[in-house]
């Protein structure tokens, strides 16, 4: 593990507020879809999933067929597609669209996608400035932070923390009722929809036979983010896609209770490129990016594949024993708990990022409840191999290799074996309270520093053995 | 290539049925015809 993500998983166990404020948020999630997709709610609920895991494996393996089926129909209704390879040319092409088009202000309705490609940061360099509408993006916006979960940004803000940073960020009084704080943050808003010459939001789904960008939320301000500016820009990756609209029948019911709980989020907008003669609304101008950044890379194993099914519904985040301690900030890049230990290293290489495979307990309640039967412990357990197996070939761990190979040794020798076990009872049968040994010796040391470690039993069960054997 | 291509390119490597590079315009006849007829 590195220095860095250890710091930071110290730093998040040390603070007691976020350690209640992680527990009950991600508690209150975790039981608002327990009701959301209970039998007398949802009767066909793993039907659905099953379904769901069927739709997404069917899109990736015809993956091709289906990106140039969506950029077809949303050229067919007047919008423009753009492919990206990374984060630069995502970032490249729309400070440069906006620069064009003489763009100061962006409005922007929540997005990972656009957090992976650090798009705010691009915007602000070309002179452009980005303002998140989704209220927690907002606050998260406020404070120079990054989102701590996928479908809550600000899930470990406190309404006091939240009613410091609006006084000082915002110079309006202090306010700790979350409800006038909303009013506060949508007086600011209302004035930037107004003003801002683009609108940038993601996409939940893309469907390929209509060209539609699916857009879920509560808040309504995608819904004004991608209306009201003159050009809207959408931004998503490749995985995205789904064949029909028929399909979002299974996955809409899906996500919301997977996220929330809720049997449908407040708003689902179908959007179909630029503004037509004769309607009212829409901007002028639509452009869809595109985006691999890595998903390729990720399509070509047919095991791990399944990581692109993932419809960020965070529910995964909030069961994860490891993510509900440590936090979303612990976690290195923009994805977050179990997704993110399978997803990020797989996107950005895994030498980029080689423990966070290693940051799970392999409980597999991740999978349990995932919507669409993406397997994640087995992911990561083929991911924790590959490392090892780099760590091999690199030379690394040789002491490790070492004593595991003279313990197996140690194992194909009965006698020896027995020797090895009394030495270890001479060694440590009077260290620790009876209980626990708190402190190993030497280089064993290093195990009893987050663990403890059970007292080895007064008698062996060679010794247990050969007393029966005497008795009988 | 451009974006688009490779990404297509990439995907279609990444699903085993990549049709390979794209041909040329001018097979290699038609290349060596017509520097035959230069000289």
């Amino acid at each position: 593990m590195s220095v860095a993500f250890h710091e930071r998983i110290q730093y998040a166990l040390l603070d007691e507020r976020l350690q209640k404020a992680l527990y009950a948020a991600t508690g209150r999630l975790m039981d608002k879809r327990k009701t959301g997709v209970a039998p007398d709610q949802l009767p066909d609920y793993q039907e659905l999933r099953a379904q769901a895991h069927r739709i997404k494996q069917h899109t990736l393996e015809n993956l091709d067929h289906y990106l140039e089926l969506l950029a077809r129909r949303v050229e067919d209704r007047g919008g423009h597609v753009v492919w990206c390879r990374d984060a630069g040319e995502v970032q490249e092409f729309v400070s440069g669209l906006a620069r064009e088009r003489g763009v100061t202000l962006a409005v922007k309705s929540k997005s990972m996608t656009s957090e992976e490609v650090s798009l705010n940061e691009a915007l602000e360099r070309s002179g452009v400035e980005p303002v998140e509408t989704d209220l927690g993006e907002f606050i998260i916006q406020l404070a120079g932070e990054r989102p701590y979960h996928i479908v809550a940004p600000a899930m470990h803000k406190t309404r006091q923390q939240v009613a410091e940073l609006f006084c000082a960020k915002l110079g309006v009084e202090r306010e700790e009722e979350i409800e006038k704080q909303t009013m506060i943050a949508r007086a600011v808003l209302r004035k930037k929809f107004l003003a801002a010459g683009m609108g940038i939001s993601g996409a939940n789904f893309l469907v390929a036979d209509s060209g539609a960008v699916v857009i879920v939320e509560n808040e309504g301000n995608a819904r004004l983010s991608t209306s009201s500016p003159r050009l809207h820009v959408a931004v998503a990756g490749i995985e995205k896609i789904i064949p029909r609209a028929a399909d979002l029948a299974v996955f809409l019911q899906l996500l919301g209770r997977s996220a929330t709980g809720q049997t449908l989020t407040s708003y689902t907008s179908f959007l179909s490129g630029p503004r037509r003669p004769g309607e009212l609304d829409g901007p002028d101008e639509f452009y869809l990016v595109l985006i691999d950044n890595g998903r390729s890379r990720i399509l070509a194993d047919r095991e791990k594949r399944q990581t692109l099914y993932c419809i960020r519904c965070g529910a995964c985040l909030n069961i994860c024993p490891v993510y509900r301690r440590i936090g979303g900030y612990s976690y290195p890049g923009t994805y977050s708990g179990p997704i993110g230990a399978i997803l990020t290293p797989q996107a950005l290489g895994l030498s980029h990022e080689p423990e966070l495979p290693f940051a799970s307990s392999l409980c597999g309640a991740c999978a349990e409840v995932c919507p669409v039967k993406i397997d994640l412990p087995k992911i990561l357990l083929e991911l924790r191999s590959e490392v090892k197996k780099a760590e091999t070939r690199e030379r690394r761990w040789r002491a490790e290799k070492i004593g595991f190979t003279l313990w197996a040794w140690l194992m194909c020798h009965p006698r020896l074996f027995e020797l090895a076990g009394g030495a270890a009872h001479a060694l440590l049968g009077a260290s620790g309270d009876g209980r626990w040994i708190r402190s190993l010796p030497g280089p064993m040391k290093a195990w009893t520093q987050a663990r403890d470690f059970p007292p080895l039993p007064s008698k062996s069960f060679r010794q247990l053995w050969r007393a029966r054997r005497r008795k009988l | 290539m451009p974006a688009r291509e490779d990404i297509l390119h990439k995907v279609r490597t990444a699903l085993g049925r990549s049709a390979g590079p794209p041909l040329p315009s001018k097979s290699f006849h038609q290349l060596w015809r017509a520097r035959r007829r230069k000289f």
